[in-house]
């Protein structure tokens, strides 16, 4: 099995056959043996039935015979599918093992490759490309075997038979073994330019849509278009070529096997008719003969997928033919070193493949605990000089070492044990904000280090106040709605004291809160919500429910709004479709919209369907439609149409009488808003508020933060709530933060780990200056002749207190020095803070 | 009721029975009356329109500070404002800004720090849009943007050219400053 230790890139296709497979081959081989054997049997059944059955007039003997009939269908059934199951299993479990063992390998390859490599490339090698090597896996014993058998099973029975017509049968094969693998061959140079072909379509596909703002920007889609069809053309010209060989190999092998009936007859004939062979031999032998096609057939088959899965599978494992820069995990199993921060480069230098000096004849140290600042134009190397020394980058000449040893010698378990970075575009998980926040401990620890030493509740709660990401999480927490026993302590909590916040902040937070009251209208919920005002118990009271209640329905009309409300649905989606008809299903366009992307379509069908009808005229469905957006309707938030009074005043008469209505007839249905009642379809901030906020402009939220902090730590609610906060799922790529949180929580991760050494590549470049004062004021306090920090910085005024700055330009250090320094020398440093002084 | 009469071409008045017209509409108007946007085709307008939003402060409240990227532009209904700067010294009142004013434009079309904070002296009740949703709306409509520079190229003109004319002619130093040079 050494061929399991190989890198798996280098693992050739057959060594997947064997390899903890062999019982599932062994017992495939035997259940394909049983079928065989199960097919004869009624064939047997069948002469015993004729022959001694019924014309011995046995019914006995009948019932038995049928009865091995039966039992050998059902036993062949039973076995194809075990057969088929096995195969299935076999193959899935070989790709199960290439997809994984591939991926494992795809991450560790260096930075470069990924720079040439679309991600589309990857994409399709390990979703599509494999799919054929499992199969073949899957089939590689048993098909070969059993065939290869039963084929010369048949020979041999054939020689006995008649040796001259066996031999003539059997001359036929070598020919066909001689063409096919010719046409193969074309096979295979065409399916090679598929696949090729195919990954140019993906890169270019990939390329366009990374790309498409320049393509909107320029009206370049006749270019793109262009240069997408060639590559189409290219692709249909080598798929017919492709097909068209693939049907060669067919033709040619149906064609030569249907000639050997041909020469049988023209020889059995002479023969026969010379009166050297019977004619009922003659037939037997033709019938026997036939036999051979199936299992031929099935070998050309498997021939064929053998050769595409063989091309496919060299195609795919040699584009990932790369070994990763530096080794992972110590080879000698030693753990990983626990080293102090002391960083040195000597001639440290950097050359692109294509030959481009990013950085050159770098001269550093820095003693352990020192942090110096990276300053420059952009261009000037600092990202470059930064990544080489965590790593990222294989600088290309020089030397350069951690705590005295070869950076370029140290593994990967040694540098995430040690060095901690945070990149200039931080990249967060699809996950928990817990789960993003531990990320970097979490993985320091699989990857070799120590496994005790995961963070604890505390120790996030801490990183999250330094890096000023804790407000952001408690406002998530809060934003959160909890399900009923959930959070029971919380709950009951909140609702008790929910009159004295009203009491402490009522008046700071009136203006910007807008209050739950029986008797006012809420301007930030929907027309529905003022309507029932409470959390529906039951489906038909939501909004997808309604449309077959027509309890609710009657309500709405005697009411007098249902005509009103289906009229302002109607001029919503007027509006809606008017204004945002022809934009993208992009988020941002449709937050202040009642209709989402999804429904734009079509409420544009029905607003042209309904064009020419009034309201009366309309069938029921439409007017659900309309009726639908205008329950929908939030007055401060769809800016579109605006409320008539006369509607807010019947409304807010609907709302008495929907709650005595719903009083006596189902008193169950909704849980009005009560003051002493938790809201579960209300999130927790609006439970505290009783109400909704009017406003989302940031030094509003500040002022209802601090309100909502200093009432929640009264009443020790604040962890709760925090905890639930980071609960809270940042989305792919963290889609549902903003640049600043989402900057916040990378920072947060490495000051988690607290390595000795820390790498930030413009690390707080999507934050407000408090926030960024906040982070710099941590690192001076919390780490200064702690952990080394090497920080690339695009602001200068935030470098002040570093030990170092170095100035770069064009891949140099050009001075280098305290902030004060450099200043008085009035060089480089002093020119980026003041701008060039032309003279 | 024959149907022939019926007519639902949306306008962008949205005016109602009662007469109140919808906050959107007056948006509209507004955008039609800054040189920024009244030149830009009537759809993008719309949405420029949708996606702006209405805010009131309070007297004292600060819009924004100075030296922040907050990325808005500020256009006052009501009420007055001041632009306040703070060098070396203490800080100065640079200019009163009122109803009708727009004010940090170019706030949106670009990164740059505040040069001076943006206070309200009264009630303030603005209209303002935020860069974000600024750009996402651009890209939409690619053409306008050679629309917009135009109309940036024209102000940075007539800055220079007021720069240029109410100099101190004695100030040599200030003349190191003149034209914008790029290098």
């Amino acid at each position: 099995m050494a061929e399991n230790k190989k890198p798996i890139i280098q693992r050739s296709i057959y060594s997947w056959i064997l390899p903890g497979n062999v019982k599932w081959h062994l017992l495939t081989v035997l259940c394909i043996a049983i079928t065989v054997a199960a097919r004869v049997v009624p064939l047997e059944m069948q002469k015993r039935i004729i022959n001694d059955a019924i014309a011995l007039k046995k019914m006995d003997m009948l019932y038995i015979y049928c009865g091995i009939y039966l039992a050998a269908v059902l036993l062949a059934t039973g076995m194809k599918f075990a057969i088929n199951m096995l195969q299935t299993y076999i193959g899935q479990r070989a790709l199960e093992g290439m997809r994984k063992g591939l991926y494992h390998h795809i991450l560790t390859l260096p930075m470069s490759f990924f720079r040439k490599t679309p991600p589309g490339m990857v994409v399709t090698s390990l979703v599509t490309e494999l799919v054929s090597s499992g199969d073949f896996v899957g089939t590689s014993i048993a098909i070969p075997v059993t065939n290869i058998l039963t084929l010369v099973a048949f020979a041999v029975y054939l020689f006995i038979l008649n040796p001259w017509l066996a031999i003539i049968s059997l001359s036929i094969y070598p020919v066909v073994l001689f063409l096919v693998p010719l046409l193969q061959k074309k096979v295979n140079t065409a399916n090679r330019q598929r696949v090729d072909a195919t990954r140019d379509l993906s890169s270019k596909i990939t390329e366009t849509i990374t790309g498409i703002h320049e393509i909107h920007g320029n009206g370049s889609y006749d270019i793109e278009n262009k240069r997408y069809d060639s590559i189409v053309d290219k692709l249909f010209r080598i798929r017919i070529v492709w097909t068209l060989y693939k049907q060669a190999v067919n033709i040619v092998n149906n064609f030569f096997t249907n000639m050997s009936p041909f020469l049988i007859f023209l020889l059995g004939g002479y023969l026969a008719m010379s009166g050297r062979l019977e004619l009922g031999a003659l037939v037997a032998f033709l019938s026997a003969q036939e036999k051979l096609y199936d299992p031929w057939k099935e070998l050309i088959a498997f021939y064929q997928v053998y050769q595409d899965a063989i091309v496919r599978y060299k195609k795919t494992m040699s584009y990932f033919d790369l070994m990763p820069e530096h080794e992972i995990i110590p080879e000698d199993g030693r753990k990983p070193y626990t080293l102090d921060g002391s960083i040195k480069a000597e001639r440290l230098s950097f050359v692109t493949e294509e030959g481009i000096r990013l950085i050159d004849n770098i001269n550093l140290e820095l003693k352990h605990g020192e942090h110096l600042a990276l300053v420059g134009f952009s261009g000037s190397g600092k990202s470059t000089l930064a990544m080489c020394l965590a790593q990222l980058y294989k600088f290309t000449g020089g030397k350069a070492t951690l705590d005295g040893k070869d950076i370029e010698k140290l593994t990967k378990s040694d540098m995430v044990n040690n060095v901690g970075l945070v990149s200039q575009s931080p990249f967060i998980f699809d996950g928990t904000i817990r789960e993003n926040v531990v990320y970097s401990c979490e993985a320091a620890a699989n990857i070799g280090g120590d496994k005790e030493n995961m963070p604890n509740l505390d120790q996030i709660i801490n990183v999250l106040q330094q890096t000023g990401v804790f407000v952001d999480v408690l406002r998530f927490g809060l934003n959160t709605m909890v399900a009923p026993n959930q959070y029971p302590e919380l709950v009951s909590k909140l609702v008790d004291v929910r009159k004295k916040f009203k009491e402490n902040f009522g008046d700071i937070l009136d203006d910007y809160v807008e209050f739950f009251h029986p008797d006012r209208y809420l301007y930030h919920s929907s027309i529905l919500d003022n309507l029932i005002f409470g959390a529906p118990n039951k489906d038909s009271l939501t909004e997808d429910g309604l449309e077959e209640n027509e309890y609710f329905y009657q309500f709405l009309q005697e009411a007098d709004i249902f005509r009103p409300l289906a009229s302002l649905g109607e001029q919503l989606a007027n509006q809606t479709v008017d204004i945002l008809g022809n934009m993208p299903a992009d988020k941002v366009f449709f937050e202040l919209s009642p209709l989402s992307p999804l429904e734009l379509a079509e409420y544009k069908e029905l607003l042209e369907r309904t064009k020419k009808q009034r309201l009366h005229e309309m069938d029921a469905k439409d007017k659900w439609m309309f009726l639908k957006l205008g329950l929908r309707y939030i007055p401060g938030k769809h800016k579109m149409v605006s409320l008539p009074g006369m509607l807010e005043n019947l409304i807010l008469e609907g709302r008495a009488m929907f709650k005595d209505a719903i009083m006596e007839d189902d008193p169950k249905a909704v849980s009005f808003f009560q003051e002493d009642q938790y809201i579960y379809s209300q999130t927790i901030l609006n439970n505290i508020l009783f109400g909704k906020t009017t406003t989302s402009r940031p030094e509003v939220q500040d002022k209802i933060n601090q309100s909502i902090i200093r009432f929640l730590v009264e009443e020790d609610l604040l962890e709760t709530v925090v905890e639930i906060g980071m609960e809270f799922r940042v989305g792919t790529r963290g889609e549902n933060m903003s640049g600043g949180q989402r900057q916040k929580i990378a920072i947060a991760r490495t000051f988690l780990k607290a390595p000795p050494v820390l790498i930030m590549d413009e690390a707080t470049s999507a934050l407000d200056n408090k926030s960024q004062a906040r982070i710099q004021n941590q690192i001076e306090r919390r780490w200064k002749g702690k952990s080394t920090l090497i920080a690339v910085v695009h602001r200068l005024d935030i470098t002040v207190n570093y030990d170092k700055i170095a100035v770069m330009k064009a891949g140099n250090i050009v001075e280098m020095g305290t902030y004060q320094e450099l200043m008085d020398k009035k060089g480089m440093l002093y020119e980026l803070a003041h701008g060039r002084q032309d003279s | 009721m024959s149907s022939h009469m019926v007519d639902k071409t949306p306008d962008h008045k949205c005016q109602d029975s009662s007469g109140l017209t919808c906050e959107f509409s007056q948006n509209l108007d507004i955008l039609r009356q800054i040189d920024l946007f009244s030149a830009l085709p009537i759809e993008s307008l719309k949405v420029f329109a949708l996606m702006s939003s209405r805010e009131k402060y309070k007297a004292g409240d600060v819009l924004f500070q100075q030296g922040e990227d907050d990325g808005q532009a500020f256009y006052i209904f009501a009420g007055t404002g001041e632009l306040v700067y703070k060098g070396d010294g203490p800080e100065e009142v640079i200019r009163t800004v009122g109803a009708g004013q727009m004010v940090g434009a170019t706030a949106i079309l670009g990164e740059t720090p505040r040069l001076f904070s943006f206070r309200a002296v009264t009630d303030l009740e603005c209209f303002l849009m935020e860069r974000e949703k600024f750009r996402t709306t651009l890209e939409q409509f690619p053409a306008i943007l050679p629309k917009i520079i135009k109309t940036l190229v024209q102000k940075i003109h007539a800055r220079e050219k007021v720069f240029l004319t109410s100099r101190n002619p004695d100030c040599e130093a200030c003349k190191k400053n003149l034209g914008v040079i790029f290098d």
